[in-house]
């Protein structure tokens, strides 16, 4: 029995000390591992948490497409596309030399100078080295092709140690010119420096994202995790692009053809305020911007000021209709043709004599313009002035807008009040006188100039837009007869030229001498013509502003160089914007049988037809169908001198220097006495 | 009496353990959940690589996706850029078109002359064109013929003159030269 017991414990003895062994080893071993592992993730934290990051995390920095500027038919005007970047990681490069040799084989490029690069960029372990930039698709994979190096594991291509792409943005404008100063153009880094482009820059501006990829062990991305910015919004213009092309393509004939310095055509839908086309000339291509100089580049319409010279006749004859002080029967008596305010003499081209104002504005007469503005007074004038938009920015979404040059009355001179009714002295814009006869030819309502029709959103979701600014500026009878007025400027008087084919027009002329910064004084030889007019005249659909800067060959007032372009566009755009013809051709035929004695430049005929159209509008159509006849009937209309305040003589050169002087020219304070001539007093009595 | 309380000294006995038996509902209990745990990480592996693989197919797709994005940007550019009316000068030029030159703005014609010319040069058209194209006979005849532009040396005594000239072998030329550039317009 003692046997047994001793055997049994024995036994256990041994079992114990083998289990305690067995523990003893597995305590050794976990307490090896929790010290390893103490040590892995205390000491050496850091360096593992990167390392791990490192191999699995890649960023990738890409930046979103730019919005695209659509025109009004959703034609892209400018847009962005991705282009690819090669880059080298220096620091991943072994052989810089063979390397360099691979690559400038397949980028055809100096072997040297690639090494050179290299070799840098490696002793400074950049990390980034932009080695050919703007590669389209195609490019890139013959690229990739010839860069292909099996024993590379790499999941990206190309298969090439410490060689990457780069997603990069080209921004492009496929129409070139046209339309350039509109849309203007962004720099290298996808900020706009022109046009739409820089007012819109938050708007369009492509944001750099953030991409956080997660890779496995072959370098497959299984996670993306995308940092939000926002998408940038399109932006839908008012523009139509083949309006812009015909204003543009007839403007540059217009310049060429007069060797004029530069050339302004503006397309108004005055019901809404759109801008259907803007065009400047000379113009840019944004798309190559080498050797572009400031000219090109400045966006006249908006951003240099002019004096509008006679076109600025509407505001007075305006002014005087709205007080209810005239009335385009009314008649006026413009003397002989000279009239003198503060010792400055101021004239006409030929005298009129005793006429109606609607007479007196065909002819342009500045006598009677000067009486009128006496008659309405200085406030009133200028209140009208300003409530037309001149002396401020109309508001249009472009960048460095004037607002012009109009001085208060308390600084006019004597002579500035006769001055501004014949358009000078002022400071205007072609934009804003387009916006003034679009108010006329709105029935007196002024609605804001616009560009921008649409923001989108990349959902299509479209970012409500402030509503234009809507005024009404002058009555609707004033309108009426302030339309009926300018349409006997294209009937009978300065304005022939821009009679349409199948459509009636109204408009005014404008011709100004030009202040000459050597002279210090406006210069005789140079001008600026216009054309501002809108059509159909009875219910205009559209207006146009045509301003030609330095007219040089051939005839230089508005009437011979810019109508003819107010014309052309004219033509092309109403049919296009759904016009339907006021009378057809056979009709125009058939009025050409009516004879010569009932036509257009005798005195006593433009007031019958004057009082015609406002009786019958359709005998006004019948007098507007001959355009033809009447340039043909008098031709030596094209030779008239421009329609300018004049210098009698024997005015000695001192007054003539210091009344002749641009806008914005203060004169000395002896010439500021406001004397009025007797026969202006009697004018006004 | 019987006493029924077993003393703890006799249950912790070697001797009365190796006599109690495993209980078998403990061990298939113990099993069940070794094999629940195994199959969880299985499945939970599986799960994981499932995962994976679906994230590098959506990469891709992503992938894909946005290059087919810039792929559209760039054919509705290329569109564009072929639709530009300086590309299609261009190609039309290229192609042996040749530009409408616009004729002399004095060389404005009346109505009634226009009318009597264009009726002539109508009458030169071959019948065999001018019966392709009826539009552009009525257009050509009812339509005075002018152009945009004064050319600055010409007098208007001299464009008078013009308009008045008969019809020489020349002007027949430009008239069907007109009326062709018409029918392109």
């Amino acid at each position: 029995m003692a046997v047994r017991a001793s055997s049994k414990s024995n036994l256990r003895q041994t079992a114990f000390t083998r289990f305690t062994l067995i523990v003893a080893i597995l305590v050794l071993w976990m307490g090896g591992i929790t010290v390893r592992l103490v040590h892995l993730q205390v000491n050496q934290h850091e360096w593992l948490k990167e390392r791990a990051i490192g191999q699995r995390q890649d960023i990738k920095r890409s930046k979103m497409p730019r919005g695209t500027i659509y025109d009004r038919d959703e034609r892209a005007l400018a847009m962005s596309v991705t282009v690819q970047t090669l880059y080298a990681d220096a620091t991943r490069i072994d052989d810089v030399k063979s390397a360099a040799k691979i690559i400038a084989k397949v980028l055809d490029s100096k072997e040297a100078a690639i090494e050179a690069q290299l070799a840098d960029a490696k002793a400074v372990e950049k990390r980034f080295l932009p080695l050919a930039k703007g590669l389209d698709d195609e490019t890139v994979q013959k690229i990739n092709k010839a860069l292909e190096d099996p024993s590379i594991r790499k999941a990206d291509l190309p298969k090439f140690e410490g060689l990457h792409w780069r997603e990069d943005q080209k921004r492009s404008y496929p129409y070139q010119k046209l339309a350039a100063h509109i849309i203007g153009f962004s720099n290298a880094e996808g900020i706009g420096q022109a046009g739409i482009e820089q007012s819109q820059n938050e708007i369009l501006f492509g944001a750099i994202i953030k991409k956080l990829q997660e890779r496995d062990r072959l370098g497959r991305v299984y996670d993306e995790t995308v940092s939000e910015k926002e998408i940038p919004k399109d932006i839908v213009l008012t523009i139509s692009t083949s309006m812009q092309y015909h204003a543009e393509q007839a403007l540059e004939r217009a310049v060429k053809v007069s060797s004029a310095k530069s050339g302004i055509a503006v397309v108004i839908d005055h019901k809404n305020g759109e801008i259907l086309a803007l065009a400047n000339y000379p113009s840019f291509d944004p798309n190559k911007l080498n050797g572009i100089t400031p000219q090109n580049l400045t966006n006249r319409a908006i951003q240099s000021v002019y004096s509008p010279g006679s076109a600025f006749k509407l505001v007075t004859y305006g002014s005087a209709l709205e007080r209810k002080l005239i009335t385009p029967d009314g008649e006026i008596d413009s003397g002989n043709g000279t009239i003198e305010i503060a010792k400055h003499k101021f004239t006409d081209s030929h005298a009129i004599g005793r006429v109606s104002y609607a007479k007196a504005m065909a002819h342009s007469s500045n006598v009677c313009a000067i009486k009128t503005s006496i008659r309405v007074g200085k406030e009133s004038f200028y209140e009208t002035v300003k409530k037309l938009g001149f002396g401020r920015p109309t508001g249009i979404e472009l960048p460095a807008e004037t607002g012009g040059i109009v001085r208060s009355p308390g600084t006019w001179n004597g002579d500035s009040l006769a001055s501004m009714s014949i358009g000078y002295e002022i400071g205007v814009s072609a934009l804003q006188m387009a916006s003034a006869f679009a108010t006329i030819a709105n029935n007196g309502v002024r609605i804001q100039p616009h560009i921008i029709k649409q923001i989108r959103q990349s959902d299509e979701q479209v970012v409500p837009l402030a509503q234009p600014e809507n005024t009404q500026v002058v009555s609707a009878e004033t309108a009426r007869d302030l339309r009926m007025m300018l349409k006997q400027v294209v009937i009978a008087g300065t304005g022939k030229r821009a009679q349409l084919n199948g459509y009636s027009s109204a408009g005014k002329t404008g011709t100004a001498w030009k202040f000459d910064e050597k002279l210090k004084r406006v210069n005789s030889a140079k001008y600026v013509s216009s054309f501002i007019g809108f059509a159909p005249a009875e219910d205009p659909a559209v207006t146009i502003a045509i301003v030609i800067d330095e007219p040089k060959v051939g005839g230089r007032d508005g009437g011979q160089v810019a109508a003819p372009v107010f014309r052309e566009i004219a033509e092309q755009i109403l049919p296009a914007l759904n016009v339907k013809p006021e009378w057809s051709i056979e009709q125009e035929e058939a009025i050409e049988d009516i004879p010569e004695a009932a036509g257009i430049g005798n005195a006593s005929n433009i007031d019958n037809n004057n009082v015609n159209a406002q009786a019958k509008p359709e005998n006004s159509k019948v007098a507007s169908a001959r355009p033809e006849t009447s340039i043909e009937s008098k031709p030596e209309s094209s030779d008239k001198k421009p329609e300018k305040p004049k210098m009698a003589p024997k005015e000695d050169k001192a007054k003539t220097e210091s009344s002749e002087k641009g806008f914005g020219e203060a004169k000395s304070k002896g010439q500021v006495k406001n004397k009025s001539s007797p026969e202006i007093k009697k004018d006004k009595t | 009496m019987r006493n029924r309380n077993i003393p703890r000294t006799r249950l912790k006995s070697p001797a009365f353990r190796e006599k109690a038996p495993l209980p078998w509902s403990y061990l298939i209990v113990v099993a069940a959940c070794g094999c629940l745990l195994a199959t969880g990480f299985f499945l939970a592996a599986r799960q994981h690589f499932i995962s994976m693989e679906f994230g590098i197919k959506n990469s891709r797709l992503r992938k894909q996706l946005e290059d087919l994005e810039s792929e559209k940007r760039r054919l509705i550019l290329a569109r564009e850029v072929s639709l530009a009316p300086f590309e299609i000068k261009r190609t039309a030029r290229n192609l042996g078109f040749r530009e409408i030159v616009k004729m002399p703005f004095q060389n404005v014609v009346t109505a009634t002359k226009a009318k009597a010319g264009a009726l002539k040069s109508a009458a030169e058209i071959p019948a065999a064109i001018s019966g392709k194209l009826p539009s552009v006979r009525m257009s050509s005849v009812q339509k005075p013929i002018r152009a945009d532009y004064a050319e600055p040396v010409k007098k208007p005594a001299a464009a008078a003159k013009q308009a008045k000239k008969p019809d020489g072998s020349k002007n027949k030329k430009e008239r069907i030269e007109i009326t062709a550039i018409a029918t392109l317009r």
